[in-house]
């Protein structure tokens, strides 16, 4: 399974600390050799200020008691920079905690900048300082703290660049610690911030955008309300240019979304054709099916390839809770489809692509057209469904087409006759005059 | 040999090069003014005496042998023929030339193998020049009446046909035109018919000068020359004495092939002449005379046997350097007098210093002169090579723009320390380069010579990757940047087979080409390196122009894809047209490149959308660089199209224009094809053609009322086109597969197993369209064997055919059949299918209206209510609209974008804002049209 394991592929767009748990995950399944994965976990670890963990992780690794002597020398080095830090942060955190400041506090940086410095002795230095303590923090995995002290630095920071920083800082905080409604909030934040800013190359903003993608996937597949705003920030054009170019593993999060989202299936158009145009670089199990479904109509293939796409999801850090949903919803996908181009549908052959024992798909089929409100029978002697189509008779279509024609001609009578203008007047009005003729002797046509 | 001599010979042959010829041109019209002058001028001294023997002259004619009489009408004929010619009076021209003939005809059968007269047939040459050598442009010719255009048109392909008769008397004319004005001359004096019979003093003169060489002749006229007051005394006597002679001597001296000299008369020209191209050199050329010709310096400086020093060689160079550029500078004789300075220098520094006076002087030398003569270019590029060459050797060297000037003597005693120069190596590798490029634009691509100029293209590849080597020591960045631009030039528009021939021929040639940039590999890794250096470090056109001819490499290797995003993610399409005319040709060049591309991986949507702006136009050859095109010529002035000329790409970077027509339409008729028939089928989708050029194109060959088989490329397409339209498809395919020029694609069988396949389905497709009314239901086994496809493809193609809307019906799994709607019967009777489009056009009417309304109401703001209007309507009109608009021209380019979104930019166009290139590129091309005309 570990070709359609996209860890490696993300490595690079996340935080260290954020990649801990996609290889806590992964060594819970056996995708790859755990000494491996241990190994990985030091390596990534030893860039933190996790110093005890990262301890423990490499005597599991080596099999020993015995750190090597940089462990300890690094820890030390940490807890002094840290006191020394807390130190020099500690007026201007007190300032800041104090409401009165909190209330007096406004819109303008550079305002509140000067109110700091004139009535709390707080430089600019200090604030600064506030930033590189958040960043301590984090590194140690105080996520709770560095949040709090991150958030307080953007509020005063003038500095936007180290602003964007703060908030991306904060943003994993969020996440490591599980706040995803608040985590949400602060993505919104960096989107906006993101797509208004101007960088300096457009490869810098696509760099940010390809962060943000990756980041999201954490906020997005545990807030209850993450799969709508995945499709719906994923799909922005800057978004799924920034697939295309840069990263589009990230497709089969979009479709897993897409699919399990059953109000946004009115997206699948645009992702179909997404996809198409990534097909060349891009394939997995996921898009496969969506390619095989509504590219190729091939049905069989889309069944065999569903069948992959459980066990790729099952071995995916985000979507793993989303497996039987996904499954459930592909499923609908693939009915749909399938009875859109069909008129008489043999039962027992739908449900064998749907992966179903004949009796279960017989009920989820008729609970199918229940839900869907399809305009179709079931024929139980020859095992068939058949759609009644409804197209409508051309007498329909002209009397719905023309209907509103009186409607609008008289709006648009009306409005002529308010303009006080004569000449206008009667120009339009001969015009208006016309279509209702037209009308007229359409419904006769039609009759 | 005489430097004057030659001169006056180059300005006589008078063809070839246009500024010399318009130079004698100019002087014979001053001659003939002169004469005129004279005559007049003369009249009061000899007005009663011409009358007199005008009359003389009457009665003698009378007397004439048949043979001097057509003697004496082809002289005069030929004579009126130049005057005529010189003022541009082609139907005057015309009509003498017509009565000329016959009388030259009669003429030659009484001179019995003799010599024509020599005023015909210099009649005849200049003729021939005048019209078929020079020709004339479009805007001088535009200048004449109708009439005389139209005579001139008639006289150039009468020169044609009959100069082949007399090649050999005008070739022979040719070698000696030497005499050509005083002939002129007389024949003018013959013309004006002044004739005093007893003034032949000047008769021997004259035919002692006929013996006198011709050089040793060229002094003494200019001898003479100097002496005006003898022109002034005698010019009446001496020109009227030549008509005399002429008849008294009978003719004699038309035969002689020897080239005659009148002195008398022809002492002006020269004079006119030598005045003219060279202002001092008749005392000089009269001193050197003596000692036989030999070097002649410029501007009266003698190149004696200079006793040049390495210690003095600075003081020459000056000289040479100050002498550069300045009127009457023999460029020749710097060229030589550098070649010795080399010989002498005696260390790098100064070797350095001579050879780029060296290379400077020998481009100076051809700067008149349409491309580089290939000999001197090959010196050029070896002058060029030594100094790379010196420079490689001595590292501590370096030139560029913004050094010292060395001028002062102490680079005598130079032993290898750091030393600068000013200068720039990259100017002589560009001009090499465009040379080159120049001489390939104007040989003619068919004959050897171009091949055997091609060869060459290998060592100047050398050069320029030696010069790259050299500027990444010397880290001359924009130098660099600039060769390395070069190279990529030279590599891109081949394949990597030939690329790696060269490759390997340049390193057999090359003697040291380490490089950082590219360190050997496969070209493509070559090419790649080179354009990821420029993206990093060149300015943004350089930048622009690398990264459109690595979307060209890509295209040309079939990586469709990656030049396709390459191009996207580049947003070249956004600022194409603010580049100059090059680089938007080379934008063009890329865009067709990549619709090759698409076509080759069997993407006939991508290559459709990446051509038809380019086809469409009418306008392929400019857009690409490769030839005028016919119509447009007209309204350009002759600067601009001489501009356009240079332009040109030489003949081997080409893009094949049938093969790319031959894709282009091919696509065209996948799409349209279908798309035809669906829309007859179906009345309510929109029925404008996507394609308008295949759409005309097919509609001209259906009006045709007898067809024969299929000749040419479009022919095939046409007939295939229409065995698809009947569901034909072995017709068809066998149609398409017979084009020979596939051949030309490299993987040409795949290409034709590919369009089969395309075609198959596609006929599929359009059978159903055509047919879907006659139909209850269709089996999808029986389409499977009619189509010879598998019953999975057909299976699939029904499937989505359904899913879209493009068919009213439904499969039916269990029977396997395809059961078309009722609503699709119904719809089929004709008064139905008009009543529902009746319905449509008077919404849209009624649309119409309410626009109309608000656009007046609303005065100025109308048409951003219009777009809300087409978006929120959405009743199929916006549509059409903005594709009307687009049409329009570049001011739809926001409608545009719109109907992308709503088409879903079939095909290859991701359709977001980012990378939104279908309308982009229409922008671009849209600017680009503009830009090409310019």
């Amino acid at each position: 399974m570990a070709e359609h394991d996209l860890t490696q592929r993300m490595i690079p767009s996340l935080d260290r600390q954020l990649v801990f748990p996609l290889l806590e995950f992964l060594s819970s399944r056996d995708v790859y050799q755990a000494d491996a994965i241990l190994q990985a976990k030091v390596e990534l670890l030893s860039g933190t200020g996790m110093v005890d963990y990262t301890g423990e992780l490499y005597k599991q690794l080596h099999n020993t008691d015995q750190l090597p002597a940089e462990f300890d020398e690094k820890r030390a080095a940490l807890i002094k920079q840290l006191t020394e830090s807390e130190h020099k942060t500690k007026h201007i955190r007190e300032v800041i905690e104090n409401p009165e400041v909190a209330d007096a506090l406004r819109q303008d940086k550079l305002q509140n900048m000067k109110l700091l410095q004139d009535s709390y002795q707080c430089t600019p230095e200090m604030v600064l300082e506030l930033y590189s303590f958040g960043q301590l923090q984090y590194s140690s995995g105080n996520y709770g703290g560095s949040a709090d002290i991150l958030l307080h630095f953007s509020i005063l920071s003038t500095d936007p660049e180290l602003t964007l920083s703060a908030l991306w800082g904060k943003l994993a905080s969020e996440i490591l610690l599980g706040n995803w409604e608040v985590g949400l909030g602060d993505l919104l934040k960096l989107r906006e911030i993101i797509d208004k800013t101007h960088f300096k190359t457009p490869a810098e903003q696509l760099q940010q955008r390809v962060w943000l993608l990756h980041w999201s996937l954490f906020v997005f597949f545990n807030h209850p309300k993450g799969r709508d705003g995945i499709v719906e920030t994923f799909m922005l054009p800057h978004y799924v240019s920034t697939i295309q170019n840069a990263c589009p593993w990230i497709l089969r999060y979009l479709v897993a979304a897409v699919i399990t989202n059953r109000r946004k299936r009115n997206m699948m158009q645009d992702l179909v054709k997404t996809i198409q145009q990534v097909s060349y670089m891009y394939q997995d199990p996921v898009t496969e099916f969506v390619e095989a479904l509504y590219v190729d109509f091939d049905f069989d293939r889309a069944a065999a390839k569903l069948e992959e796409c459980e066990s790729v999801l099952e071995n995916d850090f985000f979507l793993t809770h989303a497996v039987d949903d996904f499954v459930e919803n592909a499923r609908f996908f693939l009915a749909e489809v399938y009875c859109r181009i069909h008129k008489r549908i043999d039962m027992e052959a739908l449900t064998t692509r749907l992966n179903m024992k004949s009796e279960d798909g017989e009920k989820w089929i008729v609970k199918l057209i229940r839900e869907s409100r399809m305009d179709a029978k079931v024929d139980f002697k020859e095992g068939t469904v058949i759609m009644n189509s409804s197209y409508n008779p051309v007498y329909q279509q002209v009397i719905e087409r023309t209907r509103n024609l009186v409607f609008r001609s008289q709006v648009l009578n009306g409005a002529i006759d308010k303009n006080s203008n004569p000449n206008k007047k009667d120009d339009a009005k001969q015009k208006g005059k016309q279509p209702r003729a037209a009308k007229r002797q359409e419904t006769a046509v039609a009759a | 040999m005489s430097r004057f001599f030659q001169n006056v010979n180059d300005s006589e042959s008078s063809d070839s090069d246009f500024s010399s010829s318009s130079d004698s041109e100019f002087s014979e019209n001053e001659l003939e003014q002169k004469q005129k002058q004279t005559s007049t001028a003369a009249s009061g001294r000899f007005a009663r005496a011409a009358y007199d023997s005008d009359s003389d002259t009457d009665v003698k004619r009378v007397m004439k042998n048949p043979r001097e009489k057509q003697m004496d009408e082809a002289v005069k004929l030929s004579t009126d023929i130049l005057k005529a010619m010189r003022t541009d009076e082609w139907q005057a021209v015309s009509v003498d030339y017509e009565k000329l003939l016959p009388v030259v005809k009669k003429l030659t059968n009484l001179l019995k193998g003799e010599s024509l007269p020599r005023v015909f047939i210099r009649c005849l040459a200049k003729l021939e020049d005048r019209t078929i050598k020079d020709g004339m442009n479009k805007e001088q010719l535009s200048k004449l009446k109708a009439a005389d255009a139209r005579a001139f048109n008639k006289m150039k392909q009468r020169m044609r046909k009959d100069n082949k008769s007399y090649a050999k008397d005008i070739s022979a004319y040719r070698e000696n035109p030497v005499d050509s004005a005083d002939e002129e001359a007389s024949a003018a004096n013959a013309a004006v018919e002044s004739g005093s019979e007893d003034e032949d003093q000047a008769v021997p003169s004259m035919q002692t000068a006929r013996a006198v060489p011709k050089a040793k002749q060229a002094a003494r006229d200019s001898d003479m020359d100097s002496d005006d007051s003898q022109w002034d005394m005698d010019d009446s006597e001496v020109s009227s004495s030549e008509s005399e002679d002429e008849r008294q001597v009978g003719f004699s001296r038309w035969l002689k092939k020897a080239p005659t000299k009148d002195e008398g008369s022809a002492k002006k020209t020269k004079k006119d002449r030598s005045q003219r191209s060279t202002p001092a050199p008749a005392p000089q050329a009269d001193a050197d005379e003596d000692d036989g010709f030999t070097t002649v310096g410029k501007g009266g400086k003698v190149a004696k046997k200079v006793e040049v020093t390495a210690e003095s060689l600075n003081k020459h160079l000056k000289a040479i350097h100050d002498a550069r550029g300045r009127k009457g500078t023999d460029k020749k004789e710097t060229v030589v007098m550098l070649g010795s300075l080399l010989g002498v220098a005696g260390n790098a520094l100064q070797r350095c210093k001579v050879l780029m006076a060296l290379i400077s002087a020998q481009f100076d030398e051809s700067s008149s002169q349409s491309y580089m003569p290939v000999e001197q270019w090959k010196r050029s590029q070896s002058s060029i090579n030594e100094l790379l060459s010196t420079l490689e050797a001595n590292r501590q060297l370096s030139i560029f723009e913004t050094a010292d000037a060395h001028d002062d003597d102490s680079d005598v005693s130079y032993a290898g320390e750091e030393a600068t120069l000013r200068g720039s190596v990259v100017s002589f590798i560009d001009r090499l380069d465009d040379e080159f490029t120049r001489s390939l634009q104007t040989i003619d691509p068919h004959t050897p010579d171009y091949i055997e100029r091609m060869r060459d293209s290998v060592p100047l590849y050398v050069t320029i990757a030696r010069a790259q080597s050299y500027f990444e020591r010397a880290a001359l960045q924009e130098s660099l940047c600039r060769v390395v631009l070069r190279r990529i030039e030279h590599l891109y528009y081949r394949t990597d087979q030939v690329n790696s021939q060269v490759e390997a021929a340049a390193a057999a040639l090359e003697t040291s080409g380490e490089s950082r940039i590219v360190s050997g590999g496969d070209i493509e890794s070559v090419v790649h390196g080179l354009c990821t250096f420029l993206y990093q470090h060149a300015d943004p056109l350089l930048r622009m122009r690398a990264m459109l001819m690595h979307i060209f490499n890509h295209a040309l290797h079939k990586r469709y894809y990656v030049a396709r995003d390459l191009l996207l993610m580049s947003h070249i399409q956004e600022s194409a047209h603010q580049a100059d005319v090059n680089t938007q040709v080379l934008y063009n060049r890329a865009l067709a490149q990549m619709g090759l591309a698409a076509f080759r991986l069997g993407l006939v949507r991508e290559a459709f959308e990446h051509t038809v702006e380019l086809m469409s136009s009418g306008h392929q050859r400019e857009l690409l660089a490769q030839g005028v095109g016919q119509m447009r010529t007209q309204q350009l002035s002759p600067a601009e199209e001489q501009l356009q000329r240079q332009r040109q790409l030489p003949f081997h970077i080409n893009i094949n224009l049938e093969l790319l027509e031959c894709v282009f339409l091919t696509a065209s008729m996948l799409i349209e094809i279908p798309f035809m028939a669906s829309a007859n089928a179906n009345p309510e989708t929109r029925r404008t053609a996507t394609c308008r050029v295949f759409r005309r194109m097919l509609d001209y060959n259906e009006r045709q009322v007898f067809l024969g088989p299929p000749e040419n490329t479009r022919d095939h397409i046409m007939a295939a086109a229409k065995a698809l339209a009947d569901g034909d498809w072995l017709a068809a395919r066998d149609f398409i597969q017979a084009i020979k020029i596939w051949s030309l694609l490299p993987d040409c069988e795949e290409i034709k197993d590919m369009l089969a396949s395309k075609i198959q389905i596609e006929a599929l497709r359009t059978y159903l369209f055509t047919y879907s009314t006659q139909f209850e239901s269709v089996g999808l086994d029986d389409l499977a064997t009619m189509f010879d496809l598998s019953r999975g493809k057909v299976y699939s193609l029904l499937a989505r055919m359904v899913y879209q809307d493009e068919l009213q019906a439904s499969l039916d799994e269990v029977s396997g059949v395809l059961v078309f709607s009722r609503a699709n019967f119904e719809a089929s009777s004709r008064l139905q299918q008009t009543a529902l489009m009746m319905s449509n056009k008077v919404n849209a009417f009624a649309d119409i209206n309410e626009r109309m309304f608000e656009l007046k109401n609303n005065g100025g703001q109308a048409p951003g209510d219009r777009q809300g209007n087409a978006d929120q309507g959405g009743r199929g009109q916006g549509d059409r609209d903005s594709r009307s608009n687009y049409q329009r021209g570049p001011g739809g380019g926001n409608r545009d974008a719109q109907r992308n979104r709503k088409d879903g930019g079939a095909g290859g166009n991701r359709n977001n804002n980012g990378r939104n290139t279908n309308n982009n590129r229409r922008g671009g091309g849209n600017q680009q049209r503009r830009g090409g005309r310019q």
